[in-house]
């Protein structure tokens, strides 16, 4: 690793979804930037090692091993813990953490982060999605609203590159698509009978994604393999290596240290802001100290708290951003994992073709217009029709030549649904530092104690027989509702912890995500969510990142940081 | 089998000059490997047996059986490496209940029985586990059929439609009585 080089125009931790949009925007407006990664390097492509293997290249087929999920007891909770891809999925042993309650953190350390394994659902928050915590009065107002968010979202869109369908709808604002992706025949029939029983309220549309299959900034795009979080060789998807990163790379002002975790921000209590980062070195343990006047904190929500927390702790024992009382409370995720499913009688003479990257949405129609329930805020769901292949037959009675022939034929159509919750904003759901524990290199771990409570258990009722209704109303036979075992952190949507805010005593950062204690120290990942909205986050922060990124630059040219 | 395979690569290495951009590097392709096994710690006789009951499940037919696509190996591999002792206990001793009711039953080694006396065997176990999903012969189905719709040898032959690079979508395609399941991925 060459050492030469201690000083920089900005720092960005992290090199996941919104690392990567950070140092690609201060690259591209002529900063020097050191991003640092504390784990391993992932070259797009050649380090994609499972991407082209056939599936009986896998011993096991995916599943993982006894010894896996012996020494993986997070991760095995869920599909996180396979064959597949475990390199890209955090060790439990070598980096643990506290469970006052359960909290489920799949976390991915390496470059790219989780933009190489990511659900890739691109949606726009809505106009009340930024509005609500204020008309409600629940936790606190957010200092920015959707026509700040607008130019942004539009921005980041047309170089991420999105596939979706326009709908003009009010609660799921259009993006910028490339193209839409097609339903599949049962889910086209169902959308227009969901739409024609529910006058229009609700809609059942193409699932939105980072996917393309068109040629785009010199990716190939999709080709329906449907293989993306073993990374994937066409570009079919954004993420960080097939995106950002080389768009950084590009402009020759990038320096990238992997292996490189943030202990904590060197802090200038004089000038009140931070000078640089403390880095401990992953292979050596050695520590180095890096300077800038511009830091980005996109380390993903939990993390980026971490190292405020663990920063500047000789002036606030809470570490920096803690004077506002807010540091690592109000925890949030998207609760899921219940809805419903039927089997479909009709379209037998009809299937599908291609692996599809996407399944379909319906926007959220609870709370909103004129509909009003005992609880606050909504949900969507995501779901899919398709036919059955051969675990159909594991429980069925059969074997024998008659069997193999019947099993290897396409089975009955199922339609199935999950709803995605907003959880609300809690003060009493929070992390904090267990100084108790450590990790592999001797860092204090995160504690966990957050929970679902009354305002998602009654919505989670309706997402159940929402569903239903919906299935029967299309037709569906056979529909049976379902909720299965659902933690907090399972959405994989971490967020707050070091919200936005209106005033110091009321958040961590500002409008600009600048920590009001020190304006050069910005955050831009989940960390600053103010609110959870029911969509899935990931293009908001990349929205955000772009924004704040821009700021910055103008205020360091100004003198301002 | 090989040929198929070569003719593969060398038509994900033909498409993908044909849509240019970004290439998968020729190294990656050629690192494939076929199922590779490792039986080391099972014995000739184990793999005979876990070879004929899955037989019995999936035979040959005009396609490739289970035994062909080597699913005895790949059920001892699951067992040995993806189970817990309490249901490894529980699945050798299903085996080994197989092995000797079988030859009390068929008057001679379960594994050299004909096909339709196996069946006839085979279908007591197959109707306890269709009743009780907690039966050691539902696992051993279930061990079956995911190796065998996942191996070379019924893509190779068709049973299933597999296309490592499907290129597009189609979300209404017609079927007829040949259609076989689509096959993406695991």
């Amino acid at each position: 690793m060459a050492e030469d080089k201690m000083h920089y125009d900005a720092i960005v931790v992290g090199s996941g979804i919104s690392g990567g949009w950070a140092a690609k925007e201060l690259t591209e407006k002529g900063l020097k930037v050191l991003m640092l990664e504390r784990g391993k390097n992932v070259e797009h492509i050649k380090d994609y090692t499972n991407t082209n293997k056939d599936p009986w290249e896998f011993p096991h087929r995916g599943r993982a091993t006894t010894a896996q999920e012996d020494r993986n007891p997070v991760l095995k909770r869920d599909y996180a813990l396979n064959e597949l891809n475990p390199d890209w999925w955090v060790d439990d042993q070598d980096c643990p953490y506290t469970e006052k309650k359960r909290f489920d953190w799949y976390r991915g350390y390496h470059v790219g982060g989780r933009s190489l394994m990511w659900g890739r659902q691109s949606y726009r928050w809505n106009r009340e999605d930024f509005l609500a915590n204020e008309k409600e009065g629940i936790a606190t107002p957010w200092p920015i609203g959707y026509d700040d968010m607008a130019p942004w979202y539009t921005h980041v869109e047309k170089f991420a590159g999105l596939s979706g369908s326009h709908e003009d709808m009010d609660v799921l604002p259009d993006s910028v698509y490339l193209h839409a992706m097609d339903l599949n025949c049962v889910e086209q029939t169902a959308a227009d009978r969901i739409r024609k029983a529910f006058d229009e309220k609700r809609r059942l549309i193409i699932g939105r994604t980072s996917n393309i299959a068109v040629p785009h900034h010199g990716r190939t795009g999709c080709q329906y393999r449907n293989k993306c979080w073993l990374g994937c060789p066409y570009g079919g998807y954004f993420s960080t290596q097939a995106s950002t990163l080389p768009a950084a790379m590009a402009t020759g002002n990038l320096t990238l240290r992997p292996h490189s975790i943030v202990k904590e921000l060197i802090y200038d209590k004089d000038g009140k802001k931070a000078k640089g980062v403390v880095v401990l070195d992953a292979e050596t343990n050695m520590t180095y100290e890096y300077t800038a006047p511009i830091v980005f904190l996109n380390a993903s929500a939990l993390n980026s708290t971490w190292i405020l927390m663990n920063s500047a702790t000789d002036v606030w024992e809470g570490g920096l951003g803690s004077s506002s009382g807010e540091l690592g409370h109000n925890l949030m995720d998207h609760h899921f994992r219940v809805g419903a499913s039927g089997t479909w009688e009709g379209d037998q003479d009809k299937y599908y073709f291609g692996g599809r990257p996407t399944g379909f949405y319906i926007p959220r129609f609870r709370n909103w217009g004129d509909d009003k329930r005992d609880y606050v805020r909504g949900f969507g769901y995501q779901g899919s029709a398709s036919r059955g292949d051969w675990r159909r037959g594991v429980r069925e009675l059969g074997i024998g030549a008659d069997f193999k022939e019947n099993i290897s034929k396409p089975g009955p159509w199922t339609m199935g649904m999950t709803g995605f919750g907003e959880v609300l904003p809690y003060h009493e759901n929070k992390i904090e530092l267990d100084r108790t524990k450590t990790d592999k290199w001797g860092l204090p771990v995160l504690s966990f104690d957050a929970q679902l409570r009354e305002n998602e258990a009654k919505m989670r009722l309706d997402m159940r027989q929402d569903a239903i209704e919906m299935l029967e109303s299309a037709g569906f036979k056979d529909v049976a509702g379902w909720e299965s075992d659902y933690a907090l952190g399972m959405g994989i949507h971490e967020m707050g912890t070091a919200r936005m805010g209106t005033a110091p005593e009321n958040s961590v950062l500002n409008k600009w995500n600048q920590v009001w204690d020190a304006p050069n120290v910005f955050v831009t990942d989940g960390a600053a969510m103010t609110s959870a909205s029911c969509v899935n986050p990931s293009l908001t922060y990349m929205a955000m990142t772009a924004r704040a990124a821009d700021y910055a630059v103008k205020e360091l040219k100004k003198g301002t940081l | 089998m090989e040929d198929k395979n070569l003719t593969r690569r060398q038509m994900v290495q033909r498409m993908a000059l044909a849509i240019g951009g970004t290439l998968v590097a020729p190294t990656v392709l050629l690192e494939s490997c076929s199922f590779d096994p490792d039986t080391s710690t099972a014995g000739p006789e184990r793999l005979a047996i876990l070879d004929a009951i899955a037989e019995t499940i999936i035979p040959r037919t005009t396609t490739a059986g289970a035994r062909d696509a080597r699913i005895g190996a790949f059920i001892d591999v699951m067992i040995r490496d993806c189970y817990y002792p309490e249901m490894q206990e529980k699945l050798n001793a299903g085996i080994q209940e197989i092995a000797v009711e079988g030859k009390h039953a068929l008057g001679g080694a379960f594994e050299e029985a004909s096909q339709k006396d196996r069946e006839g065997f085979i279908g007591v176990y197959d109707a306890a586990a269709a009743a009780d999903g907690s039966h050691f012969f539902r696992t051993l189905k279930e061990l079956t059929m995911l190796g065998y719709f996942t191996s070379e040898e019924a893509a190779a032959d068709g049973v299933i439609n597999y296309e490592p690079v499907p290129t597009r979508y189609d979300g209404c395609a017609p079927v007829d009585e040949n259609t076989k399941v689509f096959y993406s991925n695991i």
